[in-house]
């Protein structure tokens, strides 16, 4: 019956939903939580700081964009001082982050993919911020980022489509909105451009085309980090944030890897990854026998290939081997992973009903009884920290850190006025 | 060329004889070795009698080779494959939770006991004698009261009602004799180590996580025999013993054949499981066993994904789902493995 078929289309949903929540949930207790008193109080600090008006690059510094630390502000102009204030901000720019997830993982593979999708990447995304043991990985850069980028990426497979809207001009719009967070919006980018153009000399577009595309997303770009360029510029410290987001943050680079060295640092994606590897080969033995691949556009996993290689690009010459680096990474891999259900279902499909059923819940029941691993370390986690966390300690190091009015957060120090 | 192939195209008795030795040779060493380590140790709470370790070796040994088809008078070879493939999960399985260190003799009984009964009742006409094992199981240890639910589903509605009564009295029947004869009262069958109460929501946590590992493999495969079930259209169910078997007078089976009640019964356990999760850790075992029981739908519903020469990554992915329950057989194993060489090279 109808009524009857839309509830059960329903119900999966309403679990991946409960799903995604009951893990975010667990994965923000577990960061907030967390015994290490690091950066989250460096950006409260900041935040609360340039809330009550003292000016960004000239009183405090750091070698990020002035995005993140504005929205602190921005929060703290209203709500009391302590990182409790920016616990709604976080939530709202996680579940955006994965609603945009869903978005693109919809637009690429249709709606069940898309859920399955979001999903992962709420389990991965969490396993990240909680597991990480150089910081504390709440109210981060990468957590606000996810929202634009996923947004961008989608923005941009739209374009590439052909779909109205000005499609390249919001593509612009949310790299730029990411770009003003923290630069490892760079990856992203790079993956556009090199797509963007490979595509117009693949298909022999006109230049005209192709010139039409850039000019939007950079249109776009400088519209998103205009308010933020006037605002440096009015307060006469456009060359302190042009040496710091420019040299100086340059000189951060190489200091160190973040590529991680073992298995275990990439836990989370060793379902992903074989669920991309597997997909690849489908794809490639499709090509290869001259069978056109009705469900996934080759633009889209060429794209999605891109990006992936250019985050991996970026892990080797990020400054810290941090678990947080890699929520960023890993949203092209989780992307990329749903192609393989994709596949999967469109191949069983061409075979007896009881066939697809057996296929699909063999792959899903197989998944996750690794995927299992992710909850299993972070409620644990999230458990015990939350058991032993303080809030009068957490209220009073917040305090601390905000009376040692330190300069700069990871940029050198500013040059000695000439006497 | 799209269609499925068995794995074995002919009978091998050899192999099947080779697979089922080995599989209660590995319990017994397991359990022999088991007993060596707890001797060994100060704590002799922990050690295990010898009574105990007949009673659990015997058990498991029984229940291998009643889920390895050794019962089976013929039948397609495809369904002698999944109950081969079911025995040797489940020797594997139950070697590392025996490892683990927490089965109790009496759960080991009350195990073997409700999977024979279950047995009976879902693929035998002999309904009422599947009643009586299932009442003493339950009379043994009250969580495989769950079992019932396998009473209760299959079969007329006036006989699935009087064979639940007949064993709730045969079980409260048992508890009196045991309660006379050895003191215990059916509430120490629920209790577990004083250690383990004692542990906190995040340990509790990776406890039950620890024992999940063990149990996996059995698991995968009875959710897929699950969804095999509910998903896939009414001919999926020939495989299903159930419907073979004829039933006296015409009595049909009921809306539901054996996977749907073993399913309906794991998931009465998986509720279970979580209201007195503390219990997993003692007395998981009992839970898991309609997973012992779908483990040969499961094996049968995966070798259903067709090898392909048309389609190579379609049948490399039908390859790795055949060898992933073989391959998280290594948990179990390894725990298992452990045991046995502490007690080598112990002695």
């Amino acid at each position: 019956m109808p009524g009857e078929e839309a509830s059960r289309a329903r119900l999966p949903l309403l679990v991946a939903v409960v799903l995604i929540v009951g893990v975010h949930f667990a994965g923000r207790v577990g960061a907030f939580c967390s015994p290490i008193h690091a950066d989250s109080y460096a950006y409260g600090t900041v935040g609360y700081r340039l809330a009550q008006g003292e000016v960004f690059y000239r009183d405090v510094s750091d070698v990020k964009p002035p995005g993140l630390y504005f929205l602190y502000a921005l929060f703290y102009a209203f709500l009391p001082a302590g990182r409790v204030t920016m616990i709604p901000a976080d939530t709202l720019f996680g579940l955006l982050g994965y609603w945009a997830v869903f978005l693109l993982g919809r637009d690429l593979y249709g709606r069940s993919v898309g859920v399955v999708v979001a999903v992962m990447a709420a389990l991965i995304v969490n396993f990240f911020i909680v597991m990480d043991f150089i910081t504390d990985a709440f109210g981060l850069a990468e957590a606000f980022m996810i929202f634009p980028l996923a947004m961008a990426a989608r923005s941009y497979l739209r374009g590439t489509t052909g779909t109205r809207g000005a499609p390249f001009l919001w593509c612009g719009l949310w790299l730029g909105m990411a770009f003003a967070i923290k630069q490892t919006a760079l990856p992203l980018a790079g993956a556009i451009a090199l797509h963007w153009t490979a595509r117009w000399v693949a298909r022999q577009s006109s230049f005209g085309c192709w010139l039409r595309g850039a000019r939007s997303m950079l249109v776009g770009m400088v519209i998103a980090v205009m308010p933020m360029v006037i605002m440096v510029v009015a307060q006469g410290t456009w060359r302190r944030a042009l040496e710091l987001l420019g040299p100086a943050a340059a000189g951060m680079l190489a200091r160190e890897s973040a590529w991680p060295t073992q298995w275990s640092y990439v836990l989370p994606l060793w379902v992903p990854l074989v669920w991309c590897v597997l997909a690849i080969i489908w794809w490639a033995e499709r090509g290869v026998r001259s069978r056109r691949v009705a469900s996934v556009a080759p633009g889209d996993l060429t794209f999605l290939l891109v990006w992936c290689a250019a985050e991996c690009v970026m892990l080797v010459y990020l400054p810290l081997r941090a678990f947080h680096y890699y929520v960023l990474s890993s949203l092209p891999v989780v992307i990329l992973s749903g192609a393989f259900w994709k596949l999967l279902m469109e191949t069983l499909r061409n075979h007896a009903r009881r066939v697809m059923v057996c296929g699909v819940a063999a792959a899903a029941v197989f998944s996750m009884a690794f995927v299992r691993l992710i909850p299993d370390m972070i409620v644990p986690a999230a458990i015990a920290r939350y058991r032993l966390y303080d809030a009068t300690a957490d209220r009073a190091h917040f305090e601390k850190v905000l009376s040692l009015k330190i300069n700069t957060f990871g940029a050198p120090p500013p040059p000695p006025k000439a006497d | 060329m799209t269609g499925g192939r068995n794995e074995l195209h002919e009978d091998r008795p050899v192999l099947r004889v080779v697979a089922l030795l080995a599989s209660c040779g590995w319990i017994a060493a397991i359990v022999v070795a088991r007993r060596g380590t707890n001797l060994a140790t100060d704590d002799q709470s922990l050690a295990m009698s010898v009574a105990a370790a007949v009673v659990i070796g015997v058990s498991f040994v029984a229940a291998t080779l009643l889920l390895s088809g050794v019962l089976l008078a013929g039948g397609a070879a495809r369904r002698r494959d999944g109950a081969l493939v079911a025995g040797i999960l489940f020797s594997v399985t139950i070697s590392g939770l025996i490892a683990d260190g927490r089965l109790v003799a009496w759960d080991a009984a009350a195990g073997f006991l409700a999977l024979a009964g279950a047995t009976v009742v879902l693929w035998t006409p002999s309904r009422w004698i599947g009643a009586l094992l299932i009442g003493a199981a339950c009379g043994l240890a009250p969580l495989c009261a769950s079992a019932l639910s396998v009473l209760l589903l299959v079969g007329r509605g006036g006989h699935r009602i009087a064979g639940a009564l007949a064993a709730v009295v045969v079980g409260v029947g048992v508890c009196v004799v045991i309660q006379s004869v050895t003191g215990r009262t059916p509430g120490e069958s629920l209790t577990v180590g004083d250690d383990v109460m004692r542990i906190g929501p995040q340990n509790l946590w990776r406890f039950v996580a620890s024992w999940l590992d063990l149990v996996t493999p059995v698991l995968v495969l009875a959710l897929i025999a699950a969804a095999d079930r509910f998903f896939s259209p009414e001919a999926g169910d020939t495989d299903d013993a159930a419907s073979d078997v004829s039933q006296p007078d015409g009595i049909s089976p009921g809306r539901y054949t054996g996977a749907g009640a073993l399913t309906v019964w794991l998931a009465v356990n998986a509720a279970v499981a979580l209201l007195l999760s503390r219990a997993i850790v003692g007395h998981g075992f009992l839970l898991v066993l309609p997973a012992f029981l779908l483990a040969a739908a499961g094996w049968r519903a995966v070798c259903c994904l067709p090898f392909d020469r048309s389609d190579l990554t379609l049948s490399l992915f039908s390859a790795l789902c055949r060898a992933m329950p073989f391959a998280l057989l290594w948990v179990p194993f390894r725990k298992a493995g452990e045991i046995v060489l502490v007690a080598w090279y112990g002695s």
